[in-house]
C-alpha cells in the first residue's frame, strides 16, 4: 500500500512490494482498493494486469484502506493479491445493480462459481456505495447467492465526496456495479461483525418512510426531529445514525443519514427501513466505536475453530470520521497478538451475516473482520 | 511517461512531491479536526436534549403515578362501598336461623367476599409499596390476639378443603410484644393462604419460635404438606405477579402479589424470608423479624381488647350516623342494637349539621363521599362553628373506603379525629367506639347510668360521680371483689385450676354488672393466661389484679 502523491510513484512502490513478498509464486486473483478519485482507473488496472499477468482482479474505489504495514491511509492504493493450491478464486461483476440487483447477482455468482471446481464456499462483493443507497442489497443478495450462502464485503466509497464510485473488474472500471469473489476449495472462515454508536434516549415511531427515505419521526418532519435532537449542522449530522427495532425486537441495527432534502424535509438513509419499527438516536463516541472493533478483533483472535492466513477488514467510514487520529487504535489488538496480515477499506456500508448461520445483512456503522485460512485445525 | 532525470531536477520534484504530500496530510487533518469539533458538539446538543426530555417524561411519569394513585384510591373506595354492605350484610345473615343448605352457600359467599377483599387490599397494598408509601405502625399488642384473629381467618379456609390447621408455639413465649401488629397478621395470612392454595391434604402449621440467636426476634413458620416447590421456581416466588405452579393457581384465586408483598414487608421490618421445600412433601415458609417482648409493666397496659368490650361494659353513646347509602346506616344499626347506644341517622353533610345543632352526640360516625355536603365540609363547618361558640370539640370519625394513609393523614388535617375505614366488621366498630368515646385518662365522655357508674367512676378516679343513692353498695362491692382475689390467688398457688376459671368467670360476672371495665379485662387476660399454660403472665396478671384492688379501695375510703 502507497500514499505517495504521485499515483504513478504509488503505484510503482506498490507493484514493487508485492513482487518482494511473492517470490517465486504467481498470484491467482487481486483485490485493488483506492480512495484516490482523480485517477486513471483504467491506466491503473491495466499496469497492475500486466504486472501480473493472468490474475484475475476485483475492486473498487473508497473512503480510506488498511493493511497492517501502514496502519489505516487515505489518498492511497492498496493492493492485495492472493495465491493457494487448496482454495480456488472465481470473479465476476455485476453490473446496473440498482436496477435490478438479484438478476445482476445471480447473473455474476453464477459467472465466478463457474470458475472455481466444486461448490462455492463464501464470496467478497464491493457493490456502488451510491446508486444502491436504496436498494435492498441483502435481498438480491439473498436471492442469487441463496439465504444462507455467507457473503461479506461492503459498499465502493468516493473518499466522502458523494459525487460518484468506481469498481473494478479485471482491466475494466465500472459504475453501478458489484465485483464479486468466489470462494472454492479447502477454504475456511470465521468473522465477526460489531456495532459501533450507541442508541440513547427515547424510542420514537417511524411514522412514515418509504423504503430508505424517511418522511417523518415522531409527528415531525424527518429533517425537523434530527434538527432538533441534535442541532442544525446537517453536514456532520450523517455522523449519526438511527438505531432501528423491528417490531417485537430489542436487538438494533444501524442506518446512517446521507442526504437533508430541503423540499420536504426528508433524509434519504443508507439502506432501508422495515415497516412497523421504532428507530432511537445514537450517541457516537470514540470509546465505543474502539470498543466495538476491539471486540470483534478478540472474538477472531480467540477463535480457536480456525487458523487464520488473512483477516479482511470492512469498516463504515463513519467509524474512522469519528475516531480521527485515534482510527489505528481499532487495530491494536491485532497488531499487539498476532502476525496474520489485514488488509481492508473504509466504505459506504458493510455486508456480512450478523453470526453464523444467518443471512448475509446490509449494515451501517458497523466493524466487519472476516478471518480467511485453507487449514481447518 | 518522462520523467526529469538531472539530480536538482530530481532533488527538486522530491522536495515538492513531500511539500504537497504535506499540504494534502494537513488539510485531511484539518477536515478531521473540524468534523470531530463538529461530532463533539452534535453529541453534546444530543445529550442535553435527549436529558431534558427524559426530565419532561419523568415529570409526566410522576404526575401519571400520582393520577394512578388517586385511580387506585378511587376504585379501592368503589369496590369498598358495596363490599362492605355485602360482607356485613352476609355477617347478620349469619346470625339468623338458616338451612343447612343456605348456611353452605351463605358460608361460601362470605369466603369469597373475604377473598376478594383480600385481592383488593393486596394489590392496593403492593401499589404502595411499589410507590415507596409503605409505613409502620409499631404498636403494643397481643401475639395472642394476632394468633386468634389468623384461626379465625384460616380455619374456615382449611375446614373448606379438609385441612387440618394448626397453631404451635413455646408455652414460654411472650405475647405481648412491640411491632405493627397490621403488618404481622397481613403477612401471615398471606403465607397461610398461600399453603393453602396449594395443599390438597394434611396440615398447616405456624409455628412461632422465639430467636435466641438475636433478642427480640421472633420466627415465624408457615409449614403444609402441599405440592411443593422446585428450585427453579423457588428462584421466582416472591416476584410480584408470579405463582408457582401457573396450572394450579388459575384454579383459585389471587393476583399473585401475597408472597411478594409478605417479603417486602419483612425486609422492610428489617427480617427475612426463606423457603425450603420438597416437591411432592410440602414447603416452609421461614420469616424471621424484630418484634421484640414489652417490658413486664408495659405488658399490663394491654387492654380494651375488643372482643372483651361486652354490651354490658360498653358506655351509654348517643351517635349521630351519616351515610349516603342507607343500607351501610343499617350495618352501623344492626351492629349496635344489642350496645347501649341511641342512634341518629343522617344522608348527607348538610343534615348531619341540622342535627347537630339541634342535638348532643357523643360522637360522628361521618361518611366523607355523600351528595349536596359531603363529610369534610360539614366537619370543618362544624369546626369553624366550635371554634366560634367556643364549644368542646365534637369527636367526628371519618367513615371512609379509602384506605391510603396518606389519605387518613389529610381527614385528619382537616379535623377529623379519627378514620374507620370501610369494610369494617362489629368488632372494629365497636372497638373505635369505645377509643374514641373515652377520654385520655380513659373516662368515658358519657358515664354509665344505673349500677355501672359504681365501677366507671371508681376506675377512673371520679367517686365523686357516683350516684349519691349508690354509695352505700361500695364496701360490700369492694370486699367481694378483695375475696374474690385471694381466692383466685389460692386456686393458682394450689394449680387448682377449674375453680379458678370458675371464680374468674363469677368475679367477671360482678365486674360487668357493676361497670368494672378493667377488672373484666384483667380477670380475662387471667383466664387466658392460665389456658394457655403462660404462668409468668398469670402471676403478673394476679399482681397487677392486687395493685388494682389497692387502687379501688383507696378511691372508696
Amino acid at each position: 500500500m502507497s500514499d505517495d502523491i504521485d499515483i504513478e510513484d504509488a503505484l510503482e512502490a506498490v507493484l514493487h512490494q508485492c513482487t518482494a513478498q511473492l517470490g517465486d509464486t504467481k498470484p491467482q486473483v487481486g483485490v485493488l482498493f483506492t480512495s484516490c478519485m482523480d485517477v486513471d482507473f483504467t491506466w491503473l488496472l491495466g499496469s497492475i494486469m500486466t504486472a501480473f499477468p493472468g490474475i484475475e482482479l476485483v475492486g473498487c474505489t473508497t473512503d480510506g484502506e488498511l493493511c497492517r504495514e501502514t496502519g489505516f491511509l487515505e489518498d492511497a492504493l492498496a493492493l492485495l493479491l492472493l495465491s493457494s493450491d487448496t482454495v480456488q478464486f472465481g470473479t465476476a461483476v455485476a453490473t446496473d445493480i440498482s436496477q435490478d440487483p438479484a438478476r445482476a447477482f445471480a447473473s455474476a455468482f453464477s459467472s465466478a462459481s463457474r470458475r472455481i471446481k466444486g461448490k462455492p464456499a463464501c464470496a467478497l462483493t464491493f457493490p456502488d456505495g451510491l446508486t444502491t443507497i436504496g436498494t435492498a442489497l441483502d435481498t438480491a443478495i439473498h436471492e442469487s447467492f441463496g439465504k444462507g450462502f455467507p457473503v461479506f464485503g461492503g459498499t465502493a466509497g468516493d473518499h466522502f465526496l458523494f459525487t460518484g464510485t468506481y469498481q473494478f473488474h479485471n482491466n475494466r472500471v465500472y459504475q453501478d456495479a458489484a465485483p464479486v469473489l468466489v470462494f472454492g476449495g479447502e477454504v475456511h472462515f470465521a468473522f465477526s461483525v460489531n456495532k459501533g454508536p450507541v442508541p440513547t434516549g427515547l424510542s420514537f415511531n417511524l411514522d412514515r418512510h418509504a423504503g430508505n427515505v424517511v418522511y417523518e419521526i415522531d409527528g415531525k418532519t424527518a429533517t425537523a426531529f434530527y434538527r432538533e435532537y441534535l442541532g442544525d449542522m446537517a453536514e456532520q449530522l450523517t455522523q449519526f445514525p438511527l438505531a432501528v427495532y423491528e417490531k417485537g425486537s430489542e436487538d438494533y441495527y444501524l442506518r446512517d443519514p446521507l442526504i437533508f432534502n430541503q423540499d420536504d424535509e426528508s433524509i434519504t438513509f443508507v439502506g432501508n427501513f422495515p415497516d412497523n419499527c421504532q428507530v432511537r438516536l445514537t450517541l457516537v463516541s470514540r470509546t465505543d466505536v474502539l470498543n466495538s472493533a476491539d471486540t470483534s478483533n478478540r472474538a477472531i483472535l480467540q477463535n480457536d475453530k480456525i487458523t487464520p492466513e488473512l483477516l479482511l477488514i470492512f469498516s463504515c467510514t463513519s467509524q474512522r470520521h469519528v475516531l480521527g487520529s485515534k482510527t489505528n487504535e481499532k487495530f491494536s489488538l491485532l497488531n499487539a497478538h498476532s502476525n496474520i496480515p489485514y488488509f481492508g477499506f473504509y466504505c459506504y456500508g458493510e455486508i456480512a451475516p450478523l453470526t453464523p448461520d444467518t443471512p448475509t445483512f446490509f449494515h451501517n456503522d458497523t466493524y466487519v473482520i472476516l478471518a480467511l485460512g485453507s487449514n481447518d485445525t | 511517461m518522462n520523467k526529469e532525470k538531472s539530480p536538482n531536477t530530481t532533488r527538486l520534484r522530491e522536495l515538492e512531491k513531500e511539500c504537497a504530500y504535506l499540504r494534502r496530510k494537513i488539510a485531511r487533518m484539518d477536515e478531521q479536526r473540524e468534523r470531530q469539533e463538529k461530532i463533539d458538539d452534535i453529541n453534546r446538543h444530543f445529550l442535553k436534549q435527549s436529558n431534558e426530555r427524559l426530565l419532561q417524561f419523568h415529570e409526566k411519569a410522576q404526575f401519571e403515578n400520582v393520577s394512578k394513585s388517586d385511580f387506585l384510591a378511587n376504585m379501592s373506595h368503589e369496590i369498598r362501598t358495596p363490599l362492605n354492605i355485602i360482607l356485613g350484610m352476609a355477617n347478620l345473615l349469619a346470625e339468623t336461623e338458616l338451612s343447612t343448605t343456605q348456611a353452605q352457600y351463605l358460608s361460601s359467599l362470605r369466603i369469597t367476599g373475604r377473598q376478594l377483599m383480600e385481592i383488593l387490599n393486596n394489590i392496593l397494598e403492593f401499589s404502595r409499596i411499589e410507590a415507596g408509601k409503605i409505613t409502620f405502625e409499631p404498636e403494643p399488642f397481643s401475639l395472642l390476639k394476632i394468633i386468634g384473629q389468623i384461626e379465625a381467618s384460616a380455619l374456615p379456609l382449611c375446614m373448606q378443603k379438609n385441612l387440618d390447621f394448626v397453631v404451635s408455639h413455646d408455652p414460654l413465649l411472650i405475647m405481648e410484644r412491640k411491632g405493627d401488629p397490621l403488618k404481622l397478621f397481613q403477612i401471615l395470612l398471606n403465607l397461610i393462604n398461600n399453603a393453602v392454595k396449594f395443599t390438597k391434604n394434611g396440615t398447616i402449621t405456624l409455628l412461632i419460635e422465639e430467636d435466641y440467636t438475636e433478642q427480640g426476634c421472633l420466627v415465624f413458620n408457615v409449614i403444609d404438606t402441599g405440592i411443593g416447590i422446585s428450585k427453579e421456581q423457588q428462584d421466582v416466588i416472591f416476584d410480584r405477579f408470579t405463582q408457582a405452579n401457573e396450572s394450579l393457581a388459575q384454579q383459585h384465586s389471587g393476583a399473585g402479589l401475597g408472597l411478594a408483598i409478605s417479603k417486602k414487608l419483612i425486609e422492610a421490618m428489617g427480617g427475612n424470608m426463606k423457603v425450603n421445600s420438597v416437591p411432592g412433601e410440602g414447603s416452609t415458609f421461614r420469616c424471621r423479624f424484630p418484634i421484640p417482648p414489652l417490658a413486664p409493666s408495659e405488658r399490663r397496659q394491654l387492654r380494651y381488647d375488643a372482643s372483651l368490650i361486652l354490651p354490658d361494659q360498653f358506655p351509654q353513646l348517643s351517635i349521630l350516623a351519616v351515610d349516603d347509602i342507607k343500607e351501610n346506616l343499617d350495618v352501623i344499626k344492626i351492629y349496635l342494637k344489642d350496645y347501649p347506644v341511641s342512634i341518629t341517622t343522617a344522608q348527607n353533610g348538610l343534615e348531619a349539621l341540622q342535627h347537630f345543632q339541634d342535638g348532643e352526640f357523643d360522637i360522628i360516625l361521618m361518611d366523607v363521599r355523600m351528595p349536596i355536603m359531603d363529610g369534610i365540609t360539614a366537619t370543618k363547618t362544624i369546626r369553624k362553628e366550635e371554634k366560634r361558640t367556643g364549644t368542646p370539640p365534637q369527636i367526628i370519625m371519618a367513615v371512609t373506603a379509602h384506605a391510603f394513609q396518606e389519605q387518613k393523614n389529610k381527614f385528619l388535617e382537616v379535623g377529623f379525629d379519627g378514620v374507620l375505614t370501610k369494610p369494617f366488621f362489629r368488632r372494629e366498630l365497636i372497638q373505635t367506639l369505645f377509643k374514641f368515646t373515652v377520654t385520655d385518662d380513659g373516662y368515658p365522655s358519657s358515664p354509665p347510668q344505673g349500677n355501672k357508674a359504681i365501677g366507671y367512676c371508681l376506675e377512673y378516679g371520679r367517686v365523686e360521680n357516683i350516684p349519691e343513692e349508690l354509695r352505700d353498695l361500695l364496701p360490700q362491692l369492694l370486699e367481694t371483689i378483695d375475696t374474690d382475689l385471694k381466692r383466685l390467688h389460692s386456686n393458682f398457688t394450689n394449680k387448682d385450676y377449674s375453680n379458678l376459671y370458675a371464680d374468674a368467670h363469677s368475679l367477671k360476672g360482678i365486674a360487668g354488672m357493676f361497670g368494672f371495665q378493667q377488672l373484666a379485662s384483667l380477670i380475662n387476660d387471667l383466664s387466658q393466661s392460665v389456658k394457655g399454660n403462660n404462668h409468668t403472665i398469670a402471676t403478673e396478671l394476679l399482681d397487677s389484679l392486687d395493685v388494682y384492688l389497692q387502687r379501688l379501695q383507696n378511691q372508696g375510703n
